[in-house]
């Protein structure tokens, strides 16, 4: 699921030759990720929940889970694109 | 008992495996020791500014900021402002300019806090510096490492597997210990400060995200804000009044108000966020100058908030009603149902959701005045399980362990880059290649887990551990705050001086720590181990009280010392002293400046707003 965390190298030149190659690993990838793959978890838990009362007695029979679920998923997706953005900014220079 | 569904585990383990997934990607990214210990100075500063509120908040803020809502009310927000953002906006706009900019004769710029001691004052100074400062992260670390552990167990949230091993208590807490505590160090070992401050950003969005239903369930639950206030003890919503009168019960933390605004404001913010080592080498890490000024600034903004998400939830744990052990009779079908509900005794005895403190027999803990005395630390953990429904309750989860993990980890990152700069390089092998002080750094990194480690299984038998942290705080922040200050400033301070203020500050906590015990506490972690002089109002005014006076002490210790030794050549002090560049606009007049200022009026405005 997360191998696309494995970024492609971008170069840049620095002073020293050893050194000449910069990787950039931009971290809202990560972050993009982390949040779409939860939010997903959450609101597929929160569907299949949806009937159980017991389970939402905690949330004032509120389905918290589809709600917030669905919030983070969409937080999830706008950073990876702010993320794929900035990476393809870094290794274009 | 609570106990984990399988989709609380999958977030858990999913959070674990992106932590560590940090780590592996950006392990090729690490070709030098400065590309471990700094990140290879090329961070932006918005990253550098979430990663440094991330570190800022590690197991025992995070606790500790649940607690204090518990104990002192909204108050504690206003503390918690006052104590973090007048620092962070002079450390953004006067102290890491100057920190960032400085570099050796050689034009190598400085790594650590002690580093640049050493090119301001002398090697002593350094010395001195990084081996309090290192003992002290790694002491801190070990005790926020049980605070959790201690937590999590106590949520019998884990109770399942470890009955499912046959694991006795002990065990189960030592590996709730060592589980994160191994996962921190594969990461840092693997990418150095970069990893860490990619998981400081990941931590802050879980926190967020994790606390966020919480705070809004919770003031669901309680019928809004009128609600809430008319659930608890009057007071505990006024954020300024009662606290600034200062009258012995006027308000449950009884400061009075000028102690409280030079004590939080000046010298324990500043001892944090001005001085403190694992918070500013975010800052150290960013791009360039003026990245590195906005990421406090940034910070500073963030803090306005975030304390609401951390301090309502231990509000909330007052509000609701305690536990009791209840039997429901019931018929049906001409059976008749006897439904027991049974709740410790610790759990009965406590107020609200905060339980109380129990002994090693299980049974709730009575203080000197025949009150009981509560566990305020389980309040934030306590509510997460009142009011996340299993699923989120993982995320709930995920965010605790996230806050131990990058406070943990910067812990770990900021000793050993202070270990390989300021102690292998600077004094053990003065030739150092490159590789060497990598590897060093490394080992620095394994050593630093173990005594950690070490100093968690030692808190195991300390019972106070918040009093243990202030006063190493103490100790060590607040006499380096009061010499960097100087050093930063006036060209006349002397690497003498500031020694013997480093010293002289410390003794001096000693000293005021030893002669000073709270009304209704045992002498000894609580103070008044020498002898009974003067009892503060609270742990809190001790706490406050000793590192004031630790400040004051190296203040005047330094500044008397310098100006009887001989000072260095002005030429030699060029970058490593504040001074006004002629050819920038002044100080005031820049944009940052503007920026703080709104910062600090938004924060005013907040904490007038939320009273």
């Amino acid at each position: 699921m997360a191998k696309k965390t494995k970024t492609e190298l971008a170069t840049k030149s620095t002073a020293t030759p050893a050194s000449n190659r910069t990787i950039y690993v931009d971290p809202r990838i990560a972050v993009g990720m982390f949040f779409t793959l939860t939010g997903t978890i959450l609101s597929a838990f929160g569907l299949s929940t949806r009937a159980r009362t017991d389970v939402y007695v905690k949330s004032l029979g509120l389905d918290a889970n589809l709600w917030w679920g669905l919030a983070l998923l969409v937080f999830g997706i706008v950073m990876l694109a702010f993320g794929r953005r900035g990476q393809a900014r870094m290794e274009k220079g | 008992m609570p106990v984990l569904a399988s989709a609380d585990w999958l977030i858990l383990l999913i959070y674990s495996f992106f932590a560590l997934s940090a780590g592996l990607s950006l392990a090729p990214t690490i070709d030098g020791s400065r590309d471990y210990l700094e990140a290879g100075r090329k961070l932006p500063g918005w990253l550098c500014g979430l990663a440094l509120t991330g570190a800022s908040m590690g197991s025992l803020e995070v606790l500790g900021m649940g607690a204090a809502g518990a104990k002192y009310g909204l108050a504690s927000m206003s503390l918690f402002a006052l104590g973090s953002i007048p620092a962070m906006l002079f450390a953004a706009l006067v102290l890491v300019p100057v920190f960032y900019g400085a570099a050796s004769a050689a034009g190598a710029q400085v790594r650590s806090i002690p580093e640049y001691l050493g090119l301001r004052f002398d090697q002593k100074t350094r010395a001195l510096t990084a081996g309090l400062f290192t003992a002290m992260a790694l002491f801190t670390a070990g005790i926020s490492l049980y605070a959790m552990a201690r937590v999590v167990v106590a949520l019998h949230v884990f109770d399942s597997v470890a009955n499912g091993l046959n694991l006795p208590p002990t065990v189960t807490l030592l590996l709730a210990m060592a589980l994160p505590l191994l996962l921190v160090l594969a990461y840092v070992l693997l990418g150095g400060l970069a990893a860490a401050m990619y998981n400081q950003l990941l931590q802050f969005c879980a926190l967020v995200a994790g606390l966020l239903p919480v705070v809004l369930l919770g003031l669901k639950r309680t019928g809004g804000w009128s609600g809430l206030k008319a659930s608890l003890p009057a007071g505990f919503l006024h954020s300024w009044s009662r606290v600034s009168t200062g009258a012995a019960g006027g308000h449950p933390m009884s400061i009075g108000a000028v102690w409280m605004v030079l004590g939080i404001g000046i010298v324990m913010g500043g001892g944090l966020w001005c001085t403190d080592f694992r918070l500013l080498q975010m800052v150290m890490a960013a791009k360039n100058a003026s990245a590195a000024r906005r990421a406090p600034l940034l910070a500073a903004a963030l803090r306005v908030f975030v304390p609401l998400l951390l301090i309502l939830p231990g509000l909330f744990a007052l509000s609701l009603p305690t536990p009791r052990t209840t039997i429901v009779i019931h018929n049906e079908n001409g059976a008749i149902y006897h439904e027991i509900t049974v709740v410790p005794a610790a759990v009965e005895a406590g107020q609200g959701l905060v339980p109380a403190k129990t002994d090693a027999a299980g049974n709730p803990v009575k203080g000197a005045d025949g009150q009981v005395v509560l566990d305020y630390a389980m309040a934030m953990p306590n509510v997460l399980l009142a009011f996340l429904p299993s699923g989120l309750l993982g995320l709930g989860l995920a965010a605790l362990l996230a806050c131990l993990m990058s406070g943990v980890a910067a812990s770990l990152t900021a000793s050993n880059t202070v270990f390989a700069c300021d102690i292998y390089q600077a004094f053990l092998k003065k030739d150092a290649s490159d590789k060497q002080i990598l590897k060093a750094a490394r080992w620095a990194a394994v050593g630093g887990t173990v005594l950690a480690f070490a100093a968690g299984c030692a808190a195991l038998r300390v019972s106070d551990l918040f009093e243990t942290v202030v006063l190493v705080f103490a100790l060590v922040n607040a006499p380096l705050f009061a010499t960097l200050l100087l050093g930063v400033f006036s060209k006349r301070i002397t690497g003498h001086g500031a020694f013997a203020g480093l010293l002289a500050g410390a003794a001096a906590a000693l000293v005021h720590h030893g002669t000073a015990l709270p009304l209704g506490e045992q002498r000894g972690i609580h103070g008044g181990w020498i002898a009974v002089l003067h009892h503060p109002a609270s742990d809190m005014a001790l706490g406050v009280g000793t590192a004031a006076f630790a400040f004051v002490v190296s203040l005047v210790v330094t500044a008397g010392v310098s100006v009887c030794t001989k000072a260095r050549p002005e030429s030699e002090l060029a970058g490593l002293v504040q001074s006004p560049d002629p050819a920038k606009a002044a100080w005031w007049k820049q944009p940052e400046a503007l920026a703080g200022a709104i910062i600090f009026l938004a924060a005013i405005a907040v904490n007038l707003i939320v009273r």
